[in-house]
């Protein structure tokens, strides 16, 4: 799959539908939860499962599955969890994903996976589309820091290869707060 | 604990019409519970349920057994009468009405995963080595408990240590070369222990009506593995002649 597959990031009406914001907003991980680390594992797994339904080509058909991924990435584990969660062979359908994911986040949702999908462009060599999603990103959540930190990142110049050898070191780290 | 009931409320006459459901997790198995009826529960001890369905059981209020009444008589002799005992009958009030009740509890073990990977001889550094387990995707039960039927659905998800710091997390249960996705790649040699860490989520449907199975059920599977160096070497140029 190309890069021009992706014609847009901007969001869709669905970002701002009522019900669609409700349900994601349940699903929403607050930092004091007394249950956090079953939410973080409840989020993570759902990472996997939508990432799995995407690539069986059902990926728009579960609608609470995409919500609930929307919602739990509020949580700085399950993002960094789902930062690395793809593979050479998977990243394709992680891709698919997180764009679409991307364009149905509504407002207070956008930032998490629009660093990750600035994260997977930069990776695929796609620099402009990088700052496009992290110029979404910010304009979600002006201090999001992984978005700056992006942004740093990315206009430094480092290395795709790099970056991937680092989301790689990091992943086994988060996996095992999450799980451990 | 968690409570689900198919009636409009969990109390426990509320489970007339309607059996009373519960699913939940305990020491790592899943109980499913259900009771109809506005009887007390009677509390069994937890066994692992047998193959085949069991037969709920009947739960009544005893009744004492009938005693028969001898009128007194002047000299005791052996009653060969053909009159009926009188039975003293148990005066009940409004309270004390016949309480019935059917419950049953059963327990489900999970499967432990076993470990295999390829190539089962002496792996080899820089070459990646395919990990799965024998664990299926999706395992489904229905269960009749009071006559209602119970479908649980469970789903492993599994977390890969691979014994030199590197984890990986996946709902695959992962296939042998050229298949699987998970695989592993050891940068040295040596003594390594695998754990697959497999922990259940699920569901639960009565009656159309579909719940999340509370708590979590894990299962550690523990192999060690060596893996070798193979080092190459070049043997002299032989010429065979005739």
């Amino acid at each position: 799959m190309s890069t021009h597959e992706i014609d847009s990031i901007a969001a869709l009406p669905l970002a701002t539908n009522i019900s669609w914001m409700a349900e994601i907003e349940t699903f929403w991980v607050a930092t004091d939860s007394e249950e956090l680390n079953d939410l973080q594992r409840d989020g993570a797994t759902a990472v996997i499962d939508l990432a799995a339904e995407f690539e069986a080509g059902k990926g728009l058909e579960n609608s609470d599955l995409r919500a609930r991924v929307i919602g739990r990435m509020s949580d700085i584990q399950v993002r960094d969890f789902a930062l690395g969660s793809h593979n050479e062979e998977s990243a394709q359908w992680y891709w698919k994903m997180w764009r679409e994911l991307l364009v149905s986040a509504p407002p207070g949702f956008v930032a998490p996976i629009a660093s990750v999908f600035a994260a997977l462009a930069y990776e695929r060599g796609d620099g402009e589309l990088a700052h496009k999603a992290l110029d979404r990103a910010l304009a979600d959540d002006s201090q999001y820091s992984l978005a700056i930190l992006l942004r740093r990142v990315f206009s430094a110049g480092w290395p795709a290869q790099s970056f991937t050898v680092m989301r790689r070191e990091l992943h086994p780290k988060v996996v095992n707060v999450i799980f451990g | 604990m968690f409570l689900t009931s198919i009636s409009a409320s969990a109390s426990a006459t509320d489970c007339i019409e309607k059996a009373c459901i519960e699913v939940y997790t305990q020491n790592g198995t899943i109980v499913i519970e259900g009771r109809k009826g506005t009887g007390p529960i009677e509390k069994k001890s937890v066994s692992p349920a047998p193959s085949k369905s069991r037969v709920p059981i009947v739960q009544k209020t005893l009744r004492p057994k009938p005693k028969p009444v001898i009128t007194a008589q002047a000299k005791p002799k052996i009653v060969t009468s053909t009159k009926k005992p009188v039975v003293k009958k148990r005066v009940r009030t409004a309270s004390s009405s016949p309480a019935t009740s059917l419950s049953d509890k059963l327990v489900e073990i999970l499967p432990t995963a076993g470990i295999a990977y390829s190539p089962s001889f002496s792996p080899l550094i820089k070459v990646p080595v395919f990990f799965w387990s024998d664990i299926p995707l999706l395992v489904t039960k229905k269960i009749e408990i009071v006559g209602e039927i119970v479908e649980v659905s469970l789903r492993p998800t599994f977390l890969w240590h691979f014994g030199d710091g590197v984890i990986f997390l996946t709902r695959k249960p992962g296939a042998p070369f050229p298949d699987g996705e998970i695989r592993h790649t050891y940068s040295h040699s040596g003594h390594y222990l695998i754990q697959l860490i497999t922990s259940w989520d699920g569901e639960f449907t009565v009656q159309g009506v579909t719940t999340r199975i509370p708590g979590k059920i894990e299962s550690v599977s523990i192999l060690p593995i060596s893996v070798v160096a193979a080092p190459s070497r070049f043997s002299p140029l032989v010429l065979f002649t005739r």
